[in-house]
């Protein structure tokens, strides 16, 4: 007796929508801190956080999750609108606030804190984008190395590696 | 370090980042890994420095803001649902369509007579709905939502309208679609002020029922209503429309607007003092949704982002002139506010205003009730 194929349910529309609805409170500061952390600019990081969703939204319909969880399906978006972002702006601005060194009571340490802050940040840049992706997925995204590898369309080991590879990098510009 | 060591020594390095990730610390996560730790220490710390480096969170609005936008995004979505025509008669039931009409016919015909032989063993417990609990949305939806039928309501106590009251409420509008009309008029019937915890909710008649949203634009805004409020946080607010009359400035022709069940509302904490004045503002939005090549639907949302307390409000008359605070009522728009009335001032125990409970009829009446002293 042949054996009846199992029944396949398509997730509705409407089952889609309230769970990326749902993400919203958990994923949004994620994806400005991860464009955030791309682009340098918290304005625009936090309209590439706003857009990610709007997009989300409108490619709903092709969305399935096939090894891809919804969540590093928004990072994907998030990454493609960073790179396109990237590409028109085409420099990395950094928007300065000095509003906390003007009305810290211990300006010198804030200013020290600032200038480790801008070390750190230059030796970002340096990074190989890869290393940079991978990185920044992981810290700001707070994606695990499976999701970052969902995102980038990576192996899990090359992501370890690179993640691996850039901390070294990191450490040895940072000396 | 060989191969085989420096995968593994990249899933230490993972695990450890995860686990710092979620709260633990350096040491912990070395700890097992005594093999590994004199390497994976430093690249740790460059891991944490390089996270201190861009600590960001977004700021409330902004957050507030996004997700209103989905929010709206939503809506526009399900209506644009809701207009798309159905290409097929049967819609999901296809497999309904190689049967004939009368198989179909007949089918209908048992299981109603199913349901008539089945129906008076049926019992159901009583259901006694809470206000609050099933009648409007849950926290966090900004955009308006059919969430009730429409003649549901909580029970509420209803405040007069006063000149001299605690709290004033505006209607505004964030221009996005207002340039296609003429004119856009909003007949508002009633505005709910859900209170936080047990309180009955609070519903307003406005002294201004209709509104032109073209005279309205930016911080334009139109006073609906004033009076006392009893004093607490309030965290939701429902504005119910029972009429929406649009005129295109292309055609000068007359246009339905869509409106979700016939309210829109806005989820925002505010608290109200009863010895000050607040200002609320409400503002809504139209937007124009669907294909261009369908005909043109409309449909109104609230604009979180541009609602609430504390907002810029230049007032305005029905007509869109400058207008002054209090100026619809009989009374001197310049004087001071006069302190409560003892003698309508409650007595210990006794609430404020009488509860009116859930009758599931709307309350009509007249907009302005003087007080003694007024006429």
């Amino acid at each position: 007796m042949g054996q009846n194929p199992p029944k396949v349910r398509k997730e509705a529309g409407s089952d889609k929508e309230e769970r990326l609805a749902a993400l919203f409170d958990s994923c949004y500061p994620r994806v400005a801190r991860y464009a955030y952390a791309r682009i340098g600019d918290r304005t625009d990081a936090e309209d590439i956080a706003a857009e990610t969703f709007l997009r989300a939204l409108d490619s709903l319909d092709r969305y399935q999750e096939r090894g891809l969880p919804m969540e590093a399906w928004l990072f994907r978006i998030a990454h493609n609108l960073v790179v396109d972002h990237l590409r028109r702006a085409n420099r990395f601005e950094r928007a300065q606030e000095d509003e906390e060194l003007q009305s810290s009571d211990n300006p010198a340490h804030v200013a020290e804190e600032r200038i480790l802050m801008a070390d750190t940040q230059a030796a970002m840049e340096q990074l190989t984008k890869d290393q940079k992706n991978v990185l920044t997925l992981r810290f700001f995204g707070g994606l695990s190395s499976k999701e970052t590898a969902a995102t980038l369309q990576k192996s899990d080991g090359a992501v370890r590696e690179m993640q691996r590879a850039a901390l070294e990098r990191l450490r040895s510009l940072l000396r | 370090m060989n191969q085989y060591n420096m995968k593994d020594f990249d899933r230490a390095l993972d695990d450890c980042l995860d686990r710092i990730r979620r709260g633990e610390g350096i040491e912990q996560c070395l700890a097992n890994y005594p093999w590994h730790a004199s390497r994976l220490e430093p690249l740790l710390r460059t891991a944490q420095q390089a996270q201190l480096a861009y600590v960001f969170e977004p700021s409330p609005s902004v957050t507030q803001d996004a997700r209103a936008k989905l929010n709206a995004a939503r809506a526009e979505r399900a209506a644009a649902a809701r207009s798309r025509p159905r290409s097929r008669v049967f819609g999901g039931f296809s497999w309904l369509r190689p049967l004939p009409a009368a198989a179909i016919a007949s089918a209908v015909v048992i299981m109603l007579t199913i349901l008539l032989l089945v129906r008076p063993t049926v019992t159901a417990p009583p259901v006694t709905e809470q206000p609050g609990e099933n009648d409007y949305p849950a926290p966090g939806e900004e955009v308006a939502v059919p969430v009730t039928p429409d003649d549901f309501e909580p029970a509420f106590v209803m405040p007069s309208a006063h000149p001299d009251g605690n709290f004033a409420f505006y209607l505004s509008d964030e221009p996005n679609a207002i340039n296609d009309f003429e004119s856009l008029t909003v007949t508002v019937s009633s505005i709910m002020l859900k209170t936080r915890g047990e309180e009955p909710w609070v519903k307003l008649l406005p002294m201004q029922k209709q509104a032109d949203l073209v005279q309205l634009q930016g911080n334009r805004s139109l006073e609906l209503w004033r009076g006392d409020v009893p004093e607490g946080t309030y965290t939701m607010v429902f504005l119910h429309i029972e009429d929406v009359e649009g005129i295109l400035v292309a055609t000068g022709e007359s246009i339905d607007l869509k409106l979700p069940s016939n309210r829109l509302h806005l989820n925002m904490e505010f608290e109200l003092q009863a010895d000050e004045l607040t200002e609320f503002v409400f503002d809504i939005t139209v937007r124009r949704i669907g294909p261009p090549e369908n005909p043109i639907t409309y449909l109104l949302l609230p604009q979180a982002s541009e609602s609430g307390i504390g907002r810029d409000i230049e007032r305005v008359d029905l007509h869109g002139r400058p207008d002054e605070p209090g100026s619809q009522k009989p009374e001197d728009p310049d004087r001071e506010r006069s302190p409560k009335r003892p003698d309508l001032e409650p007595t210990p125990g006794q609430p404020d205003m009488p509860v009116i409970p859930n009758t599931g009829h709307s309350q009509s009446g007249p907009h302005w009730r003087p007080t003694p002293d007024q006429h």
